[in-house]
């Protein structure tokens, strides 16, 4: 349990958590650990056409979005959701539960805009850690062409040693990528 | 260059979890350790039940799958691989994976091998009633050199 302090508490008690997973399975593995968590307003949708409608109909603190592998409905629905405009919801933080993925969607899961992929099968103590781990999160949001999510540089070591700042401060948006 | 936008929103997250009341990170634990508990009968017979439709689907395949047999076996393999490793079966977990892994590169190259679908379903039956006297890294390496002879590098 790395990284867990056993006597921090933590209140989930009013969080609102969207649950996708079309893994019967896999549902019930999650909202039973998220009722140990404390979390009394989980959402259970079995299909992306279900947590779209959760999406638009209230706001929501936490996605846990199950991805099956073999097709891409989870990246489509974080897709969906960051370029949404729905406010607060676009910003939630997602976490992927990810099983074996294809090949071919292995670039789909990286870019879908998720704040952090969980590999299954899920132990209460990694989600928890990740949980609490993502509550502190500060990373601002990039959007651009190919991309929308948090930012994923998330090692800013300066520059060089011996080296000064070159860059100026990004002011205001746009930043012009390089 | 394509125009990039930085946005800064309010970690709502953050704020609500050291709200005032709530649980122990222990109690948290030590519950989401109980409840698992209470589903461990009925996640284990889906378990069972999987196992089973992938050995129908894999003799109703013969050597020549569809994409939708292909799939079918890939999926539950995955379902497997999602829950095994919850109940304390890593290992058939790991060999659910593993079949995953083999369907998939197979699928890329369109092709199909019995033998090599029938090795991970013996490990699959091994796995969910393991023995002492089992040795499981020797299987799940074995496994591995068997999809690595198909040509992909273990993931």
């Amino acid at each position: 349990m790395s990284g867990l302090n056993l006597n921090t508490r933590i209140n989930l008690e009013k969080a609102q958590v969207l649950v996708l997973d079309e893994s019967q399975e896999g549902m019930g593995v999650l909202t039973q650990v998220l009722a140990a968590f404390g979390v009394r307003n989980a959402h259970r949708c079995r299909t992306m056409d279900e947590a779209r409608k959760v999406a638009l109909s209230r706001t929501l603190d936490l996605m846990l979005v199950g991805a099956n592998g073999h097709d891409s409905t989870s990246y489509d629905f974080v897709r969906w959701l960051r370029r949404s405009g729905l406010e607060p919801n676009a910003f939630a933080p997602v976490m992927l539960i990810s099983g074996h993925t294809l090949l071919r969607n292995v670039q789909q899961a990286r870019d879908c805009g998720a704040n952090y992929v969980i590999a299954k099968p899920v132990s209460p103590d990694v989600l928890l850690e990740r949980i609490l781990f993502v509550a502190k999160e500060k990373r601002p949001f990039i959007q651009c062409d190919v991309y929308f999510g948090p930012d994923r540089r998330v090692h800013d070591t300066g520059p060089p040693p011996g080296m000064a700042e070159r860059r100026r401060p990004a002011e205001s948006p746009p930043v012009a990528a390089a | 260059m394509s125009r990039v936008k930085v946005i800064h929103r309010e970690n709502r997250l953050g704020a609500m979890l050291v709200q005032p009341g709530g649980i122990t990170v222990e109690h948290a634990l030590m519950k989401a350790h109980e409840n698992l508990e209470s589903i461990r009968g009925s996640a284990l017979k889906a378990v069972d039940e999987q196992i089973a439709r992938i050995e129908a689907a894999v003799h109703e395949a013969g050597a020549a799958p569809s994409p939708d047999q292909r799939e079918t076996i890939y999926r539950l393999a995955n379902e497997i691989h999602g829950v095994a490793g919850v109940f304390g079966l890593g290992q058939l977990g790991e060999a659910a994976f593993s079949l995953c892994d083999l369907v998939d590169h197979l699928g890329e190259t369109g092709g199909w091998s019995t033998q090599a679908i029938a090795v991970h379903l013996s490990a699959l039956r091994l796995f969910r009633h393991p023995d002492e006297t089992l040795d499981g890294q020797a299987v799940l390496a074995g496994l591995h050199q068997v999809v690595e002879r198909d040509g992909r590098p273990r993931s």
